[in-house]
C-alpha cells in the first residue's frame, strides 16, 4: 500500500509520495530574489526557516497557474524546499499493482520526471519522482 | 585494536593535540631560555600524558616513540643533559611525528605500519649522550639559577608548575608529573560539541527575533499582568542571548599557539632572525570568527618576516638588534575586537610602492602622484598588487595583502597599514565581536525591503533639488563634497524592477572603492541574523543571505561587494565598443570624462581628476581683471578656458557653459569647455604621440582619437597665476 497526496498545477493533476512531505502550508509572504534561477519563485519563512519556494510547473515542465496558494514542504539532501501548488487534493492509498507507468500519451521532459501514473476518472494522476526533479533542478542543463 | 571504543579515542585524540601544541608553544620558549624550569616540566608532563594513554589504549608504536622522547626529556630535566637548539629541532620532529601518527589513527581508528623507528633511534642516542650537567650543575647560566629559590617541599605536587623560576637543576619530585595537568579543572569544565553550541546560539537568536516581533505588540497591551511578564521575558531572552554566545566566545591567543613554531621555521627559513611577542591572548571573540581570521593573520605575519623584518646584517647596518621583534596585540574597544600585527623592519618605502603600483597598472601615474605617503603605502591592499612575479616560498602565492584585506571584509571588518621607512610597519586589524547578529539598515528599493550591512555603511545622504542626481550620459553620478560619487541604483544592481524617482543614497565604501547606492527610503536598523540561501540560490552573488524581519517577512541581505562590482560593470558598458578598437593589451582601466571643444576636437580627462562637473548660464561667467571667474554655487572659481589653453579656437556660445572643477594645490578652478559627452571606462594604453605640456597622450574611443589631458598640468603651464588664487 502506498500513499499519494494529489495536488493541482494548472491544469495538471500531480501526486508525491505522502511519506516525503513534511507538511502544505498556505502561501502567504513570497520574497522574490532578483536574478535568482527561473525555477525558484523566492523564499518564505517556515517558523523562522528561510525555505526555497519552486516554481512546480517549471521544474516538472509543464504550465504552471498563475497564483499558487499552497507550497507543499519536503525534505531536499540535508535541505528543505518547499514546492509551489494550485491546490491541494486528496490522499491516495494504493495496492502497487494499480500504479500504472507513465503513460504514452505524456511526452517530453515531463515524462522523465515520473514514477508512475494513476488513472481516476476523467483524471490522470501523474506521480512525480521527487527526488529525480530535485536533482534536475541543481545541475542546470 | 579495532575494539578501541570511538568516544574515548576522540577525547584522547583532542587532548593530546592540545598537549602537543603545548609542546610546541613551550620548546620555542625553552629554545630562548634552557633555564625556563616551567617549560620543560610542561613539555615532561605533555610528553608523558600522550604516553599514558597511548600505552592504556595499546597503540604500541606511538607509546614507543612518546617514551623515547620522555626519556631524553627527563635527562634534560634532570640536568644531566643541557638543552641545545638540535635537541629542540629534535623534540619538534616528535611533535610532527606523533601528530601525523595522531592523524593515521584518527582515519583508520588503529595504528599504522611504524615509521619512526629512526627518530626513536636519534631521541635514544640523545637521551645517551653524556651531558656536562651532571657534574658542571652550578656552570649552568641563566637566571633562574641565580634566583636563590628554596627547593620545593617534596611532598606537594604543585610547586614544579607553580614556580615558573624553580632551577632546572633541583629535579622536582617525580611523582606530580604523572597527574593529569587539568584534574581540577575537569570538575567545573564540560566538553560540547561545537555544533551544538552553533545551534544553541542561533536558537537564541531566534528567540530575540521572536520576542522582537511580539514588540510591536506588547505596545498596546493594557493589562499590568501581561506587561510585567512580556518585562520579564524581554530580560531573560536578552541575556539568555548575551550567555550563549558567550559559550562560543574563545580567546584569540587559542589560535596563536601554533605561531611561535611557525615563526620560528619560517625566520630559519629566511635566515633571519625574529622574536615573537604575543600580547591580550585572553581577548575573546566568536569562534567562526576566530577560523576566519587564522588565514589572513598567518598571511600578515609571513609578510611580516618575509618582507618586514630584515636580515641580521642589514639590521646591524641600520643600528638594529639582530633579532627582529614582530608584535601581535589583541585588544577590545568599542564592541570591536582589534589585532595589531607591528614589526621593527625596514617599513614600507612609499616611493616603492608607487612605481610598482603604476607599473602593475594598480593607479595611473597621475593619481599615485597627488596621493600622501599614507595612502601610497595602502595601495599594497589594491587587487593586482602583489603578483605571482613576487612569490617567495615564504610569503608570496600569488595572492597578496587584497587577500587579507577582502577575507577580513568578508566578516564584516577593517584593515589599514600604516609603515615608517626604516622603523617598521604596523597592521591594524578591527572585527566585530560576532557574526551571529549583524547590525542592518533596512532599505527600500524597487518596492522591495533589503538589509544591508552596516560596517560597510558610511553615510545617508537625501536627493533634493539642491542636491539633484546628475547624470553625464548615461551615468548618474553624485556631488558629495566635492567630489563625484558614481551611483547605482540598488534593485537595479540585484537585477529587480527599479522605482521612478529614488529619494536617497547610501554611500557605501568596498573592495577599495566609494560610490552611492540609490534607494526609495531607508527604515530602521535592525539587529538580524544571517541565514543561508540554501542550494537553489547558492549560485546568485548579489545577496549575502537572508534574514527574518520583525514583521516574519523574509528580507535579502546585499552584498556591498558584489554591488561594487555591478558599479564598474555600469561604468564600462558605454565603451564596449571602445574595447575592440583597443587591443588587449590594455589592462589598467580608467573612468574618464569625455569632453568636446571645438567642432571637431575630442578630449579626455580622468574623472578622478575632476572635483566636480558644473554647469552655470553664461553670465555667471565675468570677467574681472584680465581674468574670468565663474560664480558656482557658493563658490567664485577662476576659470581658464580650454580653447585658449589648447589654441583650438574661440568658445561656442550656448545657452549653458560647461565647468570642469580641478582641485589645485589651495585653489580650485573651473575649465570651461564647450561640451561635456560623456563618462566611460576604457582600457587604456595611451600613445605617446603628440605629447606637449598638458597633453599626455592619445587614445581610441568609439574609433575616435581623442587626446587625453593633464589638466593640472595644462593650468600649471597657460595660467599659472590662477593657481596662486584670487584675492
Amino acid at each position: 500500500m502506498i500513499r499519494i497526496c494529489t495536488f493541482t498545477v494548472g491544469s495538471h493533476q500531480i501526486g508525491i509520495d505522502a511519506g516525503r512531505i513534511r507538511e502544505i502550508v498556505v502561501l502567504r509572504e513570497l520574497t522574490t530574489v532578483a536574478g535568482a534561477p527561473a525555477y525558484v519563485r523566492g523564499l518564505i519563512n517556515l517558523r523562522g526557516q528561510i525555505v526555497a519556494c519552486l516554481d512546480t510547473g517549471q521544474v516538472l515542465a509543464v504550465p504552471a497557474g498563475d497564483q499558487p496558494r499552497m507550497a507543499v514542504v519536503v525534505d531536499d539532501a540535508d535541505e528543505v524546499v518547499s514546492l509551489a501548488v494550485d491546490a491541494v487534493g486528496d490522499v491516495l492509498e494504493l495496492e502497487p499493482a494499480h500504479v500504472d507507468g507513465v503513460p504514452p500519451t505524456v511526452a517530453g521532459e515531463i515524462a522523465t520526471r515520473l514514477t508512475g501514473s494513476y488513472q481516476r476518472p476523467g483524471q490522470l494522476v501523474m506521480i512525480v519522482d521527487l527526488d529525480r526533479v530535485l536533482a534536475t533542478v541543481e545541475a542546470p542543463s | 585494536m579495532s575494539d578501541l571504543d570511538p568516544e574515548i579515542l576522540v577525547e584522547f585524540l583532542v587532548e593530546s593535540r592540545e598537549n602537543l601544541d603545548q609542546m610546541e608553544r613551550e620548546l620555542v620558549v625553552l629554545e630562548r631560555d634552557p633555564a625556563a624550569a616551567s617549560a620543560l616540566n610542561a613539555i615532561f608532563r605533555a610528553i608523558h600524558t600522550i604516553k599514558g594513554t597511548a600505552g592504556f589504549l595499546g597503540l604500541e608504536a606511538l607509546q614507543r616513540l612518546t617514551h623515547a622522547g620522555e626519556t631524553l626529556l627527563s635527562r634534560l630535566r634532570d640536568g644531566e643533559l643541557v638543552f641545545t637548539p638540535a635537541l629542540a629541532s629534535l623534540q619538534l620532529r616528535l611533535v610532527d611525528a606523533v601528530r601525523s601518527m595522531l592523524t593515521y589513527i584518527e582515519a583508520h581508528s588503529a595504528e599504522g605500519p611504524e615509521q619512526y623507528r629512526d627518530l626513536g633511534a636519534d631521541l635514544g642516542a640523545a637521551a645517551e649522550e653524556d651531558g656536562p650537567g651532571t657534574t658542571a650543575a652550578p656552570a649552568l647560566p641563566g637566571p633562574a639559577a641565580a634566583a636563590p629559590q628554596p627547593p620545593p617541599p617534596a611532598a606537594t605536587p604543585a610547586p614544579a608548575v607553580a614556580a615558573p623560576h624553580a632551577s632546572p637543576l633541583a629535579p622536582p619530585p617525580t611523582a606530580p608529573v604523572a597527574e593529569p595537568p587539568r584534574a581540577v579543572a575537569t570538575e567545573s569544565t564540560v566538553r560540547v560539541d561545537v555544533g551544538l553550541l552553533d545551534r544553541l546560539v542561533n536558537l537564541a537568536g531566534e528567540l530575540v527575533l521572536a520576542r522582537n516581533r511580539l514588540t510591536r505588540y506588547a505596545s498596546t497591551w493594557l493589562d499590568p499582568v501581561h506587561l510585567a511578564s512580556w518585562q520579564r521575558l524581554h530580560q531573560i531572552s536578552s541575556q539568555l542571548q548575551e550567555q550563549v554566545m558567550k559559550t562560543r566566545m574563545q580567546p584569540i591567543g587559542s589560535t596563536w599557539a601554533k605561531l611561535p613554531r611557525t615563526v620560528r621555521d619560517l625566520a630559519s627559513q629566511c635566515g633571519k632572525q625574529v622574536r615573537l611577542e604575543l600580547e591580550g591572548g585572553e581577548t575573546e571573540l566568536d569562534r567562526t570568527l576566530l577560523e576566519a581570521i587564522r588565514d589572513p593573520m598567518t598571511h600578515a605575519l609571513r609578510n611580516a618576516i618575509d618582507h618586514g623584518i630584515e636580515a641580521p646584517t642589514g639590521r646591524m647596518e641600520a643600528c638594529k638588534e639582530p633579532e627582529g621583534v614582530i608584535r601581535l596585540r589583541a585588544y577590545h574597544d568599542s564592541g570591536q575586537v582589534h589585532i595589531e600585527l607591528s614589526d621593527d623592519g625596514a617599513g614600507i618605502r612609499p616611493a616603492k610602492v608607487k612605481a610598482k603600483a603604476i607599473e602593475r597598472g594598480v593607479v595611473t601615474a597621475e593619481v599615485a602622484e597627488r596621493m600622501t605617503d599614507a595612502e601610497l603605502v595602502r595601495l599594497v591592499f589594491r587587487p593586482g598588487f602583489s603578483t605571482a612575479e613576487t612569490v617567495t616560498s615564504v610569503s608570496g602565492r600569488g595572492v597578496g595583502m587584497d587577500v587579507v584585506r577582502s577575507n577580513i571584509e568578508k566578516i564584516g571588518g577593517t584593515v589599514d597599514i600604516a609603515s615608517v621607512p626604516g622603523i617598521g610597519t604596523t597592521l591594524h586589524i578591527a572585527i566585530p565581536l560576532t557574526l551571529a547578529i549583524l547590525p542592518a539598515l533596512i532599505v527600500e528599493s524597487g518596492g522591495e525591503r533589503y538589509a544591508i550591512p552596516q560596517a560597510l555603511l558610511r553615510e545617508l545622504v537625501r536627493v533634493d533639488a539642491d542636491h539633484p542626481i546628475e547624470h553625464v550620459h548615461a551615468a548618474p553620478v553624485f556631488r558629495l563634497r566635492g567630489r563625484l560619487l558614481p551611483l547605482i541604483d540598488l534593485a537595479q544592481a540585484v537585477g529587480a524592477p527599479t522605482s521612478a524617482a529614488p529619494q536617497r543614497i547610501m554611500v557605501l565604501s568596498a573592495d577599495g572603492h566609494e560610490f552611492g547606492v540609490l534607494i526609495d527610503r531607508y527604515h530602521d536598523t535592525e539587529e538580524i541574523v544571517v541565514k543561508p540561501l540554501g542550494r537553489h540560490l547558492r549560485d546568485v552573488g548579489q545577496y549575502g543571505g537572508a534574514t527574518i524581519l520583525g514583521d516574519g517577512r523574509v528580507v535579502l541581505i546585499v552584498d556591498c561587494r558584489a554591488i561594487a562590482r555591478a558599479v564598474r560593470r555600469q561604468l564600462a558598458t558605454p565603451v564596449a565598443a571602445a574595447a575592440t578598437t583597443e587591443p588587449a593589451a590594455a589592462t589598467a582601466t580608467r573612468a574618464l570624462v569625455l569632453l568636446r571643444q571645438g567642432p571637431h576636437n575630442h578630449f579626455a580627462v580622468p574623472l578622478e581628476m575632476i572635483s566636480r562637473i558644473a554647469s552655470v548660464p553664461p553670465s555667471a561667467v565675468t570677467r574681472t581683471g584680465p581674468d574670468e571667474v565663474a560664480q558656482v554655487l557658493d563658490d567664485l572659481l577662476p576659470v581658464m578656458r580650454l580653447g585658449d589653453a589648447l589654441g583650438t579656437g574661440a568658445d561656442e556660445a550656448g545657452d549653458e557653459q560647461q565647468l570642469i572643477v580641478v582641485q589645485g594645490d589651495d585653489q580650485r578652478i573651473g575649465v570651461a569647455v564647450d561640451q561635456i559627452i560623456d563618462i566611460v571606462t576604457v582600457g587604456l594604453t595611451p600613445r605617446w604621440s603628440n605629447r606637449r605640456p598638458g597633453v599626455t597622450g592619445t587614445i581610441v574611443v568609439d574609433g575616435k582619437v581623442i587626446e587625453l589631458l593633464d589638466l593640472p598640468d595644462l593650468i600649471e603651464t597657460h595660467a599659472p597665476h590662477l593657481l596662486r588664487g584670487i584675492s
